[in-house]
């Protein structure tokens, strides 16, 4: 049973990470955004193993660089954004790929970044994500009232003179530390449906955007649950299964709104 | 006392394209302006260079005495509701507040000052009740006042509206007109529409706006040939007294009002 223990601690740490992050995400309309930083996450730890060094930080580093490298583009082509960010995580991937091909280090498992390893998760991954978890509440709870206007009309909170920029930066910054630590526990396949699939049910049924980040968190401690249940009765993938999970009551809430 | 906004010799386009060609207006404090013309003639591109969305390709754009840029804090605009993402967890009040969004240090909640001036608005627009609506829940004309309370929430030296009645209905039109008129004694508003029936009730002046220059600015009677020359064929301008409406030429056989000003 105590084998356990960090794989539900992890659960409930990234549950509050994808509850947060993703009903920003959603709200303002970056969840293929963080799906091309997830990929290009994987470039960065191609890098890592390429270079020798510790997988986290240069990945955290790699992905922060890339959003700030896809805001300075889609800026420059707002109109073509979906191209850039479809560009960009290929690129990503590719350049992980290519990196660890190179590398006579990479001794990891391919298949653990890409799905995750919830059972390998450390007590250094667990903290990294309470960190993580204060600073973005923190930040969600104070800034929320700027957060939902900036999603329901972004044109006007610029012309009302409000720092819309610095806080598009700082919003791809959560989202790419986020994406990150996120990845050890759903992989980065299954990353954009744990970042999308809570966020969007919970902004669906909410009235508040404090109210929406309670129920993504919920909502994603149910499936994370759920999904590690179902993992660990059947000997399934863990993320996988919470992805299975989060899925399936998406669609059956979006077949119900539909009749 | 310094104009409500002028354009010097501006030119402003997009990507090579230009929409206005060497524009001169002044327009003093006070009143209201209806900014017509055809799609694509350039109003909406008037209203971003007053907001300083966009440069002028050439030109210089001045706004209450300074920089586009510089008199955004004393702006309030009023977009089209197609702009919004209604789908949001937030409801008519947060839509209101964020009225407040540039003025204050971000982040924290609502003062009871804003929380009070918000509520005295939307009462005064008719929504007061619709408060804790979502905006998903809310109907265009309705999410048109709340945009127009948003606006006032600011109180504004200058308010810029872009089709603020598109979606209302004719008593919804007679309240934002009505708020416009007693707040523009000491403010001024440009008001874009399509609706010279609508404008020609309430705005003191108007401004025709077609193929890339300012036709016509005045506030007398709207000429003809102003009309056409903005829209780019001929027109009919038909009066009941009040509204006024532009229809292209028509032989008068298929309605029963008087043809007093066919060209």
């Amino acid at each position: 049973m105590s084998l356990l223990v960090y794989p539900l601690l992890a659960i409930l740490l990234a549950s509050i990470t994808a509850g947060i992050v993703g009903v920003l995400a959603v709200s303002h309309r970056m969840v293929s955004l963080g799906g091309g930083l997830a990929h290009s996450a994987y470039g960065g730890i191609g890098l890592a193993f390429l270079l020798g060094w510790a997988p986290l930080p240069v990945a955290v580093v790699f992905t922060l660089l890339v959003a700030l490298l896809m805001v300075f583009l889609v800026e420059r082509s707002p109109e073509r954004a979906d191209t850039l960010i479809g560009v960009v995580w290929a690129m990503g991937m590719a350049f992980g790929v290519l990196c660890i091909d190179l590398s006579r280090n990479y001794a990891g498992d391919l298949m653990s970044v890409l799905f995750g390893s919830l059972l390998a998760i450390s007590r250094q991954d667990l903290v990294a994500l309470a960190v993580l978890d204060a600073f973005l509440a923190l930040g969600v709870w104070r800034f929320r009232r700027e957060l939902l206007a900036m999603a329901v009309d972004p044109e006007f909170a610029e012309v009302a003179g409000f720092p819309v920029r610095a806080f598009r930066i700082g919003l791809l910054s959560a989202l790419s530390l986020s994406v990150v630590l996120l990845m050890r526990v759903t992989g980065l396949v299954l990353l954009v449906a744990f970042l999308s699939i809570p966020g969007a049910l919970a902004v669906r049924w909410s009235r508040s955007m404090g109210r929406a980040v309670l129920v993504a968190i919920a909502l994603s401690l149910v499936f994370g649950m759920a999904g590690l249940a179902l993992s660990w009765v059947f000997d399934l993938s863990t993320g996988a299964s919470i992805i299975a999970v989060a899925g399936t009551v998406y669609l059956a809430a979006t077949l119900k709104g539909a009749k | 006392m310094t104009a409500a906004f002028q354009f010097e010799g501006v030119s402003a386009g997009y990507r090579g394209r230009v929409v206005l060609r060497d524009v001169d207006l002044v327009l003093p404090r006070g009143g209201i302006l209806g900014l017509i013309g055809p799609n694509g003639a350039g109003k909406s591109t008037v209203l971003r260079l007053l907001l300083g969305l966009i440069p002028p390709l050439q030109g210089r754009v001045s706004v209450l005495g300074t920089s586009p840029r510089l008199a955004r804090p004393r702006i309030g605009y009023v977009p089209q509701t197609l702009s919004l993402d209604r789908d949001l967890p937030g409801t008519l009040l947060d839509l209101v507040l964020s009225g407040f969004l540039g003025l204050q240090p971000p982040g924290g909640s609502p003062t009871p000052e804003e929380l009070e001036r918000s509520r005295s608005w939307m009462s005064t627009l008719g929504v007061g009740d619709l408060e804790s609506r979502k905006l998903s829940e809310l109907s265009g004309g309705q999410l048109q006042l709340g945009l127009v309370a948003r606006a006032l929430v600011r109180e504004p030296d200058l308010l810029l509206l872009d089709e603020p009645t598109a979606n209302a209905d004719a008593r919804a039109q007679g309240v934002v007109f009505g708020v416009l008129e007693k707040c523009c004694q000491d403010r001024t508003a440009v008001v874009v529409s399509h609706d010279i029936g609508v404008l020609s009730r309430s705005v003191g002046s108007i401004a025709c706006v077609g193929a890339g220059k300012i036709v016509y600015h005045g506030s007398g009677e709207l000429p003809i040939g102003a009309l056409e020359e903005a829209y780019g064929c001929p027109v009919e301008l038909i009066a009941h007294g009040h509204p006024h409406r532009v229809l292209p030429v028509h032989d008068g056989n298929c309605c029963d009002h008087d043809h007093g000003a066919k060209p």
